[in-house]
């Protein structure tokens, strides 16, 4: 069996796993809307971490970030801040979950605007949260469709992969939340697993543990440390760390947890499993150093080439390894983008049943996958980094909102709302303003869109202060 | 308890951010088990948020979900028996 069919069987072996899963949680799921976007808000804690884990971790996590340690080294390795991203959890993941628990919000717009009684709060974090969402998805999918390029050695068309991921996520997407964490858990264990496979045997390649180290100390010292990262630029990039949880889609996790204490214990286990994927990623990429000193033409089909050069058949597994970290990825991105439309944007009418807006919920969420599998066909040539931030750097509009909700008695209706539109307008003009990265010397994305929020926060808390506060915001936990 | 829990955490944060920022101050190009000091030390920040975690929840944020999680029982009843009333 050559390895281009060997790929094609287990590819098969593998959907087909998934879609029997996808179905079997079909038929458990009830028709309720709390059940499509939340599983029945009855998540324990296995199943708790690897869907968070897989919401967290992406393709870029298995395609991009070993060519990226092959390029720039240990350098590279301030991606490990992002292991703080659920330390979040303790300070605002049990509030949330303890006030969509008792009063059933399917999304972090309804809470929000439900604490301050207000339509446009709502529709403001539906919107939004639908541009940080809706790019980052379509980035994962064209991903994946240049991972099955790179892997496949291009016996898989770009276009073919993108179908694929699309057809296989249309049963996760029909049946809901728990067909979403039922293949997220395998998927997120999967690929943590592939990938420890992965370096072990990259150090094999080498030779052994000392050769690799040896060989990379004598030939690229430079590389061993973080020379050339400090600097704001990299250094702002840490502060997308609160901004990675308030997105829409890892707030739902939090909403989803079948008790308290299993999301406390996430966080505890969630470091471990981080650290060893980074890890994992930085002896991949830093062992190929040695097996490729002189550079390559493509380094960021590293991991292609590694496994069609050594080990052709393992290649395929690692092909899988990628294609779960992107499909667990965007089916709970698509999934929550349809909980905003059909919760927060949507205006609710009177005799408006249950059953319509489980309907509603899932028809929409097909729609958006129709559509974004359909743009990805078109964005091959288009560098996916910058969907994927906009998503990331963008939700950072929403933290002083969040932040001070909670924290500030001071903090309005109107602060919130115009906070959250300030932050989208400031990324929205350093994005797509000529010049205006000029500006202010050095400040990027994130920094604009995090400042323009907080600057709009305070500035509008202090005209016009909360005079009549409610009480939820201040229970704590 | 859960003073020094979270002091454990910051300090995790401030010995990752003194990597990153103030290199080379603390980071010898030398390697420790094998791992360049910089990996490591890296590797080290995060465990020690995560020992600050445990410190947290052996410390009282465990019992308070476990409270959390009786409140949100006890209102599950509640509205189960308001459902049940004719």
């Amino acid at each position: 069996m050559s390895p281009l069919v060997f790929t094609f069987v287990v590819l098969v072996l593998y959907l087909g796993g998934l879609e029997l899963m996808g179905l079997v949680a079909l038929k458990r799921g009830k028709e309720t809307t709390g059940d499509y976007f939340l599983s029945g808000r009855s998540v324990g804690l296995i199943a708790l971490t690897g869907t968070t884990m897989a919401s967290l971790l992406s393709t870029g996590t298995v395609v991009s970030n070993p060519p990226n340690f092959y390029k720039t080294g240990t350098a590279y390795f301030w991606v490990i801040f992002f292991g703080w991203t659920l330390s979040m959890v303790l300070i605002f993941g049990l509030r949330f979950w303890k006030l969509s628990n008792r009063y059933g919000y399917i999304t972090p717009g309804q809470l929000i605007g439900d604490l301050y009684g207000s339509r446009r709060v709502q529709v403001i974090f539906g919107l939004v949260g639908l541009a940080c969402v809706v790019p980052y998805s379509t980035a994962q999918l064209v991903a994946i469709g240049k991972v099955f390029v790179g892997l496949s050695q291009g016996s898989i068309s770009y276009e073919w992969g993108v179908v694929i991921a699309g057809v296989a996520m249309f049963v996760f997407l029909f049946a809901g939340a728990r067909a979403v964490i039922w293949t997220d858990v395998v998927q997120g264990f999967l690929f943590t697993l592939l990938l420890a496979v992965a370096a072990w045997m990259v150090v094999g390649w080498c030779g052994g543990w000392e050769p690799l180290v040896e060989n990379l100390m004598a030939k690229k010292p430079e590389i061993t440390d973080y020379s050339e990262v400090a600097a704001w630029p990299v250094i702002e990039k840490t502060f997308a760390i609160p901004a990675l949880f308030v997105l829409p889609y890892m707030l739902q996790r939090m909403f989803m947890a079948s008790s308290a204490r299993d999301l406390v214990k996430m966080t505890l286990v969630t470091p471990p499993l981080y650290i060893s994927i980074i890890v994992s990623c930085w002896v991949i990429g830093t062992g190929a150093l040695t097996l490729y000193p002189e550079g390559l033409d493509r380094p960021d089909q590293l991991l292609g080439k590694l496994f069609a050069d050594h080990a052709p058949y393992v290649g395929a597994l690692i092909l899988v390894a990628a294609f779960s970290a992107g499909i667990s990825t965007v089916d709970s991105q698509l999934l929550t983008a349809a909980s905003l439309v059909t919760k927060d944007v949507r205006r609710h009418k009177e005799g408006d049943t249950e059953a319509l807006e489980f309907r509603l919920g899932r028809f929409t969420s097909l729609g958006i996958l129709v559509v974004v599998t359909v743009v990805a066909l078109f964005l091959q040539q288009y560098n996916i980094i910058d969907l994927v931030l906009l998503g990331i750097f963008l939700s950072a509009s929403f933290l002083p909102a969040i932040v001070c909700t909670f924290f500030w008695r001071r903090c309005s209706e109107a602060a919130v709302f115009y906070s959250v539109l300030a932050g989208a307008a400031g990324y929205a003009v350093r994005a797509w303003v000529p010049g205006s990265q000029n500006w202010i010397a050095g400040a990027g994305l994130i920094t604009w869109a995090g400042g323009a929020a907080i600057l709009a926060m305070v500035a509008v808390s202090l005209a016009r202060p909360c005079e009549d506060p409610d009480p939820r915001r201040f229970e704590g936990i | 308890m859960k003073v020094f829990g979270w002091a454990v955490v910051v300090a995790g944060v401030l010995l990752q951010y003194a990597l990153i920022a103030y290199y080379p101050l603390p980071v010898p190009r030398a390697l420790w088990l094998g791992f360049p000091a910089a990996v490591l030390g890296m590797v080290v920040g995060l465990a020690l948020s995560w020992l600050g975690y445990g410190l947290l929840f052996f410390g009282g944020l465990g019992k308070r979900a476990a409270e959390l999680d009786e409140e949100a029982a006890a209102m599950a009843r509640e509205a189960a028996q308001h459902r049940d009333m004719p």
